[in-house]
């Protein structure tokens, strides 16, 4: 089959987002929360979760794919910059190739200017 | 042996085993965080979700310093995993390496279903020279 086009997901990520994140992602690392180790740490202020992050691009491709996505579906990416909140975040899936019905599509989530925060490849075998 | 383990301590080879089990209030309470809509996620359990709880399952066994940067991820599902499956995870450390003062290590994380390896998340950190040490 050909690898058919997957939707961007866009969203705002903000630090309400983000307290909910570390709540129930069960992150609750301070860096990512209005906290002095957040101001004191390596990024200077809070800093979304880059899981919170990925996760926009699982959506994309769950919405494309539906439960093949849960029985097949594969991510392998870096991230390349902080994320802070507020943001407004596009995954974007970029079909890459087919071979014997394995689906390869480049993977960014990047701001609003472009810029990318993570970059990857995502597998999935519908 | 893990409760003795911290992020200073880890060796290339150490074993890190825990139970799992996702429940439905707990995709739930994850897909009003991420802002997916959780139509889509009533009989599976979101892959980044597994990948996100055996992350805390780790951090909660191997107590991670703040400067420790997540750098990768990757994911690998075998098959859909259900609301409230029981899940063995069993998470090693395959590199662990110096460059610089900086520590960069691997974690392999995978998730059993009785001996079926349903889920597997690789999880790359590095952490920076210490403040002052040699860079």
């Amino acid at each position: 089959m050909t690898a058919p086009d997957v939707a961007p997901v866009t969203r705002v990520i903000d630090q309400a987002g983000v307290d909910a994140y570390a709540r129930y992602g069960k992150d609750p690392n301070p860096i990512h929360r209005e906290t002095p180790e957040a101001y004191a740490g390596p990024f200077g202020r809070p800093v979304a979760h880059g899981m919170l992050v990925l996760a926009l691009a699982s959506e994309a491709m769950a919405g494309t794919f539906g439960r093949a996505w849960a029985e097949s579906g594969t991510l392998k990416i870096r991230w390349r910059s902080p994320a802070f909140p507020p943001i407004r975040v596009t995954a974007r899936c970029t079909p890459k190739s087919e071979a014997d019905g394995l689906l390869t599509y480049d993977v960014v989530c990047e701001d609003e200017a472009g810029e990318p925060l993570l970059t990857g490849t995502a597998t999935v075998r519908p | 042996m893990s409760a003795a383990l911290t992020f200073q301590t880890l060796a290339k080879g150490d074993v890190i085993p825990f139970h799992m089990t996702v429940t439905p209030a707990e995709i739930e309470g994850y897909l009003s965080a991420t802002g997916e809509d959780p139509v889509r996620w009533t009989d599976a359990v979101p892959p980044l979700l597994l990948a996100a709880f055996m992350v805390a399952g780790l951090l909660e066994r191997v107590p991670i310093p703040l400067e420790v940067m997540h750098t990768g991820q990757e994911i690998e599902a075998r098959r859909a995993v259900r609301p409230g499956e029981p899940l063995d995870v069993r998470i090693t450390v395959p590199a662990l390496s110096q460059r610089r003062g900086a520590t960069i290590a691997q974690f392999e994380a995978e998730a059993l279903a009785g001996d079926e390896v349903v889920f597997i998340a690789r999880i790359s950190v590095l952490a920076p020279p210490p403040a002052g040490g040699e860079g």
